[in-house]
Formats: C-alpha cells, structure tokens, sequence
C-alpha cells in the first residue's frame, strides 16, 4: 500500500511516497521526532520509492527513487532502498537549493557558534559528526552545510547520519542507545547504515547560527587531538573543491565564500579519540 | 593597463581572489604579486611603470625579477585579470 | 548504463576521455618556474551528476562505469561568443564549427534558447527573443535563477557537441574523426548526447523552493 510521508527537513519539505516495507519501517523509526504529516499544501520535493518494473519485485528485487517521476539514478538492489532514499534526498538538496552555498561539510554547533567540517570523502567526517552531536553539540548535517546568500548564517538539514563499514560498530560503542536503520550491505560505499539524529537538534531545526570557523578534519589512528592553522588561501581553494554549487553561483559564490573566510582562522584537524576532539572544538567556543 | 572590467577582487589574509565575471574562473594571488594587482586597481598604469614599481617596493634588480614579472603579465592578461 | 560508442557500435578509438582522475586540468598550483597565477576554473555541471553529488549519491543512471566523474566540458564562459573572447575553449569551438569539415554546421548563438529546451517552460514573454548568448550572458530571464540558465546551457551545448563529435567518428580513421580530435580540447568528454538528455528528461513542474525544469524536446540541429 502505497504510504505518504510528508516530512520536514530544515527550510525543505519532502514529501515521500512508497509502499516499500523497509523504507516504511526506517522512516518510521529514524524519523520518529519529527512532525510528519499525511498531508501537506507546501512540498519541495516529491519522492517516490517504488518497483518500477514488475518482475523486478521478484527477480533480484530492485526498486527506484523518483524525483517527481523523474529517475536521475539507476535502480538499487531492494535492500538498500533506505540508503538509496537518503541518498537521493541529498542529491535533491544539493542540485536545487541554489539560494543557499552547498559545502559537502559535516556542520555541528555549540552556544550559538558553527562549525563546518569540509572533508574528501572517507576522511570520517561523518563519523566525527555523529560522535560530536552525541556528545553535547547540535547536529545541523553529517553531508550538507547550508549557507545562506542573503544572511550568511548556516541553516541546519537535520537528517540521519549516513555511516559506513567500521564506523558503524564504532559509534554504536561510542553512542549509548544508538538507532540504526536497516543495515544495507554490498552498496557502492561498502556497509551502510542511518543513525537516527539526537531528538533535541530535531527540535532545533530550524534555527539557524553563525559560522564560527571551518575546520578540515582528518582522523589519524593514535593522533592526539590537534588543530593547526590553515591559510585563507588554502581554506577557500579547499571550499570551493568541496562546494556543490560554487561554479552555479558565480559571483555569489565567491563573495559569500570571501565575507565568510573575513577574519576568520581556519584549521587543520587532527585527532583518532572523540573525547579528545570534542574537548579540543569546544575551545574553539567556549 | 588596467583590471579587467570583469574582475571583482577580495583581499585575503595572505593573498588576493579574484573572481572573473566572465569565464567563471576564481585566481589567487600571493606576494608580490597581489600587490601588483592591488596598484593597479588604484589607477591604470603603462607597463613600464607598474614594472619599475615592482621592482622597487620589493628591492628587486636583477634580470630574472624583470622576466619573472613579464610572465606574470603574461599569465594575468591570458587569464583576463588584465586588459591592456 | 549507456554506451558511449557510436550509432555503428564501432568502438570511438580515438576520443579517449580523461583518464586522470585527478582535477589536473581545473587546478594549477604556483612553484618557482611555473604558473604565477593559481586558477580554479569553472567547472562545467549537470553531466550525469558528474560531481560531488555524484559521490553523495554514488549512483547515478546513465554514466559508462569506466568513466565516472571524469568529464571536462566547456564552462559557460568556455562558450561565450563574444570576440574579445580569447579562451581556448572557444576557439575551439570555431574551429569545429566555423572552420571545419562541414562548415554549414555553425552554431548560431543568435538562437532562441527555446530551439535547445522547447518552450515549454519558458515565460511567454521572453520565448521568442531569449537567446542561446542571453543565458551564457546570464540575462535575467523570469522564473529561473540565471546562473542555472547559464550552466544547463552550456551543459545542452557540450552534449550537442559530444554527439556531433560521435557522429564524425563513426570511422575513426575518417579524415573528418580525425579533425574533431584535433580541434576539440584533448580532455573533453561528456557522458551524454542530446539524444540521452531527452530520453531522459521530462517535463517536471518548477517546485517552491526553486527546483527546476527542464525540456529539451528540441535541439539545435548541429
């Protein structure tokens, strides 16, 4: 049966349609805290989650994501359908939400202060994200910082941490009660799992704060927690690699990124134990 | 010479951005060759000044300084940062 | 995922995609005896999420697996005709266009934009005069975001080419294969011809928060 689900997400409203049992079971779950509703008169992306192609629902099961009957991917194996929507609901923020500056950056917060994390991927941004906002910070995103055009502040897109292989036992050791989804084997990225975000940053999703600074992290087995200063010309050739829509934006782009880097340091991160780091970025705002 | 139309600058700690309007392409600047650009920005100025400017403000005498920042120009009027 | 060779299915000898995975050509570093200048260029989008979010998504339709994220297109501002336009990548363009083996092929900049996406989605009052060099200039056009306009564009442009360029290439060892190698960039790759953009397109409505819609129903004949 086919179930809507129309969830808010920051300053986006999606609205998610599918008869898929797993997703149906992962959303209920993962997004618990949030305030879902069976209708809704405002939808910025309209998603379906569905088996396109009958014998597909039982040869080597498949389903797809559909952006308002548009398929931008190929079809995933049925047993990643989670991973495939929450997936597809960034590539949908990241393609069209062109009033904001899009860093691929983990982004947390503490007493009104930013942090983005801009990293290459499997540097374990994602995996610091999600250690930090258990451990006293506000989740705005373990993928996407959304900065603003108009007031520069970094808007958050409170969703579930995307987690991979290794850092899946580790943060279930490190996080007490941890949620999970569905855990999807054999994806492109290896094992894959959801983590359900902190209830409070749910609460709080839609307060924007100021960027504090930019960190680079880099997890370094036995590292002590260190952070090492990073030139402006450095840190914004690096925000513009790891910007989705730098070179849409044009010169908006590149005057945001300017007033932001304005008198601000910008660090190195380095760091293998989370107390370690969580103490070390919390000086940064205290 | 003069800044291209195009460009819009941004002074960094350590450098300057420039962003070109026209190709989409951002350029950075280190010393001394931002301040080559910052002069400019000022006011036009014939090549010949802005060379002997240079090689003032940073002490330089020598021929390789002289070749080194005609390359620069070079490279800044291909990159469209200046139009002469 | 799509086949990249031609209509023939004779293999495209000649037309080798990047196969540096590196960003070598969108970033040069300054050392001593080298360029002065650091340049981030423009990067051309929308080539099969060919990009970051290709790495979010890790999994988008229509790509040839050997080539992910590999592509190098011509930027908007690669594709400016403008005569003070002195970027290579234009000249290029001239070079096929203008000046090469079939010079009736021309693309003429004057066209209504209309002619690469259909009307469809345009505002009925800038749909018969919107040109192909209004978006690359980025002119206001009512509804959209320009810089979008700009990049889906170029985007239209490149795979115009790439199917153009495919199309010559049937021989690879024809005078006119060997032509359009020669005079497009050596790096230049597009995962997709127009032909793919409009067996994938649809017509989808433009949503609240921006997004954005796209019908290419027709194309400039190249």
């Amino acid at each position: 049966m086919l179930t809507q689900f129309n969830i808010p997400i920051g300053p986006f409203s999606f609205s998610i349609n599918t008869s898929n049992t797993i997703v149906k079971k992962d959303l209920s779950t993962l997004y618990s805290d949030y305030q879902i509703e069976q209708e809704s008169a405002f939808t910025d992306f309209s998603i379906t989650i569905t088996t396109r192609s009958f014998l597909r629902r039982f040869i080597r099961p498949q389903v797809d994501f559909l952006l308002d009957e548009f398929s931008p991917f190929k079809p995933l194996p049925k047993a990643q359908s989670f991973a495939m929507l929450e997936w597809g609901m960034n590539w949908c923020i990241a393609t069209k939400a062109h009033h904001y500056l899009i860093l691929h950056a983990g982004t947390i917060e503490k007493n009104g202060h930013v942090l983005v994390m801009p990293a290459e991927p499997g540097s374990g941004k994602s995996t610091l994200t999600a250690a930090m906002v258990y451990n006293g910070w506000r989740l705005f995103s373990d993928e996407l910082a959304l900065i603003s055009l108009k007031d520069l502040q970094v808007y958050p897109c409170t969703r579930p941490i995307n987690l991979k292989n290794n850092s899946i036992p580790i943060i279930k050791g490190f996080v007490k009660n941890a949620v999970f989804s569905t855990i999807a084997k054999d994806t492109h990225k290896g094992t894959v799992a959801l983590l359900k975000p902190p209830t409070e940053s749910v609460k709080r999703m839609h307060e924007p704060a100021p960027l504090k600074t930019f960190i680079f992290p880099k997890y370094v087995a036995n590292a002590k927690a260190k952070l090492t200063p990073i030139s402006q010309t450095d840190a914004f050739q690096i925000l513009i690699d790891q910007s989705f829509n730098y070179h849409i934006l044009g010169l908006e782009g590149f005057n945001a990124l300017s007033s932001l880097l304005q008198n601000k340091q910008c660090y190195h991160f380095e760091y293998s134990d989370f107390d370690d780091a969580q103490r070390l970025l919390s000086e940064l705002v205290n | 010479m003069k800044i291209s139309k195009s460009i819009r600058l941004h002074q960094l700690k350590e450098s300057i951005a420039l962003f070109c309007t026209f190709t989409g392409d951002t350029h950075f600047l280190t010393c001394p060759y931002d301040k080559v650009i910052s002069d400019l920005n000022s006011e036009a100025r014939s090549r010949s000044e802005l060379l002997m400017s240079f090689l003032n403000n940073n002490e330089f005498d020598n021929v390789d300084a002289t070749k080194e920042f005609n390359q620069f120009v070079t490279e800044a009027i291909n990159s469209g940062i200046i139009s002469e | 995922m799509k086949d990249l060779h031609s209509p023939k299915n004779t293999p495209i000898a000649d037309i080798k995609p990047a196969t540096d995975n590196s960003r070598r050509q969108f970033f040069k570093k300054a050392t001593i005896g080298a360029a002065l200048i650091t340049t981030i260029s423009s990067r051309p989008v929308l080539a099969g999420q060919c990009n970051l979010s290709g790495d979010l998504s890790n999994n988008a339709s229509n790509q040839d697996p050997n080539f992910t994220c590999d592509l190098a297109g011509y930027s908007h501002g690669g594709w400016k005709a403008d005569s003070n336009n002195d970027n290579g990548a234009a000249r290029a363009y001239y070079g096929v266009f203008e000046t090469g083996y079939n010079t009736s092929r021309v693309i003429n900049y004057n066209s209504k934009l209309k002619r690469l996406f259909g009307g469809r989605n345009l505002p009925d009052a800038q749909k018969n005069s919107y040109t192909i060099q209004d978006a690359l200039d980025k002119e206001p056009l009512a509804g959209f975001d320009s810089n979008f306009v700009a990049q889906i564009t170029a985007a239209a442009l490149n795979a115009a080419l790439w199917q153009y360029a495919i199309g010559q290439c049937t021989d690879p060892q024809s005078q006119s294969c060997k032509d359009v190698i020669s005079d497009l960039d050596s790096t230049f790759y597009w995962p997709k011809t127009v032909a793919d953009y409009r067996s994938d397109f649809k017509n989808t409505p433009i949503g609240s928060q921006g997004a954005y819609a796209t019908t290419i129903d027709d194309f400039l004949t190249i």
